[in-house]
């Protein structure tokens, strides 16, 4: 009984210096920040991109940034992505509100007390205020892969280890996966796949977006050219181009609670490009796949483990015409 | 000092430029499409050709848009530098394309208002709102008819409704992603959808213009040169600002808030044909169609494959004018 005492007692005062222990972090802007070598009270001015990946890390949040939107939760504040793949609330959880991404209340923040502030790379305006409240760190939401943003992440709140658990998990379930389609596939540069969408009044095309485009690249599909040669992430194409993203697959995203409903993102396709479905061979051979796009959007191996499983489903197992047969 | 003496050989002159242009439009294009293709788009019509769909779908959609929005936008600017004898006076400068553009948006976000139909009748609420709001303002103000108060005036309603319009894009932001290029100003294919419920008030307004111009060149004068010629001043500005606001109203809603087209044609047609509103607002109404036809050929092509918004190009083409005309104004 004395000894267990005693190593309860070490594992405490352990925890309890991990939490105090501080060390050098680089962040994305290149800002070199004292942060706790194990964050026990973390804001996140992210919710798809920050909180949905602290969330399933199990790191301690106790605020991050929301939306209002009169037809979702009641038109409550939710986080954007850890609502839709966790159905994480603020009322369900001990993480509060703390304004908008884009406007975030540093009131409400500094009376968090908080030990670590996230601040995604295009909110770093306010970064200064942000530090004299906590040690922050910016991350950089389009300029790296999925995986590393994830790390980056991971290792700014000190939950390497649960990352590197779920990464092999995520790992094993990739590799059956990529064994599965040289099986029944062959080589899978063979096949591609355009990411493409209509929104409003532009025709968007994506080299980078999400879960939806790392999967498709972990898996070793190849992209249109005029896709894979877009320097950044994303392109606004002319209508009249949209032959250039002839692919075997067209992947679109939808989100229906935020008025993009299915039916809605191919009437959008109808408006702008005329005659669209007729001329891709995509949509033409109901190879046309939609995603929910919240869940994808959600930083996370959850999400990647779903988009695999809808690749799998929609790509590698079925039956499809290939390009140019 | 004008171009023609005798205006009426600018009208065919300007037509004729108008036809060519259009050609033009339809021929060139983010995607090359041979001359033979062209022709057969239109007497031997393939939905399966997409380059056949790319000039009947796409190119001719867009250029009756440019066209009939070009027109409006140039004769509601032409109107409103008449009545108010200001030269910088525009649609935009004024605030009504702010006004239009946050009453769609007001009517789109709270009160669900989102089948096309209406898009027109929000818009020209918007837009009389606000314009309505600019005269008070500068009217309570000392000297409020010189061009820089009524500038100012318009100014700061327009810089409080984007305010608002962008307040209200915080609040919903992904729904919101679809009025973004809108916002900015964009001909698109889908322009024309939109069309059959403009084009009554876009007529209507055209027409209204035409038959007050005579009134609008004795008001061009002044209000007591006007009332000399037996023109009832007041009535007469109350018409003349319904039929700019509905013009501004069916502009926007057809392709979001375009500035600049309504300061800078209106100029370069007193160029032309001189000060004399029987022609400025036919010709203007040409001009416009004509200066927003090469504005979109060059949103298309400039950065092809990529596509600008027209509004940034209209912008680029304004601005420089715009402080050109303040310079010799204020």
């Amino acid at each position: 009984m004395k000894y267990l005492l005693i190593a309860l007692a070490l594992i405490c005062s352990n925890s309890v210096v991990l939490a105090d222990q501080t060390r050098l972090f680089v962040d994305g802007q290149g800002h070199e920040v004292r942060i706790p070598i194990k964050a026990k009270r973390i804001v996140s001015l992210r919710g798809e991109q920050f909180t949905a990946p602290l969330i399933e890390l199990g790191a301690p949040i106790v605020g991050s940034t929301g939306l209002v939107q009169e037809a979702i939760h009641d038109g409550k504040p939710f986080i954007r992505g850890a609502h839709d793949l966790f159905h994480t609330t603020f009322e369900g959880s001990d993480i509060a509100f703390v304004g908008a991404p884009k406007q975030p209340d540093i009131e409400a923040i500094a009376a968090l007390k908080p030990d670590l502030i996230l601040v995604p790379d295009f909110a770093s305006d306010s970064y200064d205020q942000l530090s004299a409240i906590a040690p922050s760190v910016v991350i950089n939401i389009w300029s790296n892969s999925a995986r590393e943003r994830y790390r980056r992440i991971a290792d700014a709140v000190g939950r390497l280890d649960r990352f590197q658990k779920l990464e092999a998990t995520f790992d094993f379930r990739l590799a059956r996966a990529k064994a599965l389609t040289e099986k029944l596939l062959g080589d899978p540069s063979k096949i591609s796949v355009a990411i493409a969408e209509v929104r409003g009044k532009r025709f968007r095309v994506y080299k980078n977006y999400g879960a939806m485009s790392y999967i498709l690249k972990e898996m070793g599909f190849s992209r249109p050219d005029i896709i894979e040669n877009i320097d950044g992430d994303r392109l606004d194409l002319s209508p009249e181009q949209v032959q250039a993203i002839d692919a075997d697959f067209l992947v679109s995203s939808y989100a229906d609670h935020f008025g993009q409903p299915p039916a809605d993102l191919r009437a959008n396709w109808d408006n702008l490009i005329p005659g669209w479905h007729l001329v891709l061979h995509a949509p033409r051979n109901n190879q046309h796949i939609l995603i929910d796009r919240e869940p994808m959007r959600a930083l996370s191996f959850r999400s990647m483990e779903e988009i695999l499983a809808i690749y799998l489903a929609n790509i590698v197992t079925r039956d499809f015409k290939r390009l140019g047969e | 000092m004008r171009l023609f003496t005798n205006p009426v050989h600018a009208l065919p002159l300007i037509f004729g430029l108008l036809i060519v242009v259009a050609l033009l439009h339809l021929g060139f294009g983010a995607k090359p499409v041979a001359l033979s293709t062209i022709l057969q788009a239109f007497h031997s019509f393939d939905l399966q050709n997409f380059d056949h769909v790319i000039i009947r779908q796409m190119r001719v959609p867009r250029m009756i848009a440019a066209i009939c929005v070009g027109a409006a936008l140039s004769v509601a600017g032409a109107l409103m530098q008449g009545v108010t004898r200001n030269p910088l006076a525009d649609p935009g400068l004024l605030a009504l394309m702010s006004g239009a553009a946050f009453g769609v948006v007001v009517g789109s976000s709270f009160l669900g208002i989102e089948a096309d139909i209406w898009m027109p009748a929000l818009a020209a609420a918007g837009a009389l709102a606000a314009a309505c709001l600019v005269t008070i303002i500068a009217l309570f103000a000392p000297s409020g008819r010189s061009p820089a108060v009524l500038l100012l005036s318009g100014a700061a309603v327009s810089a409080f409704l984007n305010a608002m319009t962008s307040g209200i894009n915080l609040l919903n932001e992904e729904s919101f992603s679809t009025f973004r290029v809108w916002l900015s100003g964009a001909i698109t294919t889908d322009a024309l959808h939109m069309l059959p419920y403009a084009a009554p008030w876009l007529i209507g307004g055209l027409l209204l213009a035409l038959g007050s111009a005579r009134q609008v060149t004795a008001l061009s004068m002044g209000h007591e040169a006007a009332t000399g010629l037996g023109v009832n001043a007041t009535s007469l500005s109350i018409r003349l600002l319904l039929c700019t606001v509905v013009l501004t109203a069916s502009a926007v809603a057809m392709v979001g808030p375009l500035g600049f087209v309504g300061l800078v044609v209106p100029h370069a047609t007193r160029l032309l044909v001189g000060s004399d509103y029987r022609w400025i607002i036919p010709c203007s109404a040409l001009v416009g169609a004509l200066f927003l036809l090469m504005v979109d050929l060059a949103a298309r092509m400039v950065l092809a494959p990529v596509e600008i918004a027209t509004g940034v190009v209209t912008t680029f083409l304004g601005a420089p004018l715009f402080v050109l005309l303040v310079r010799r104004v204020l």
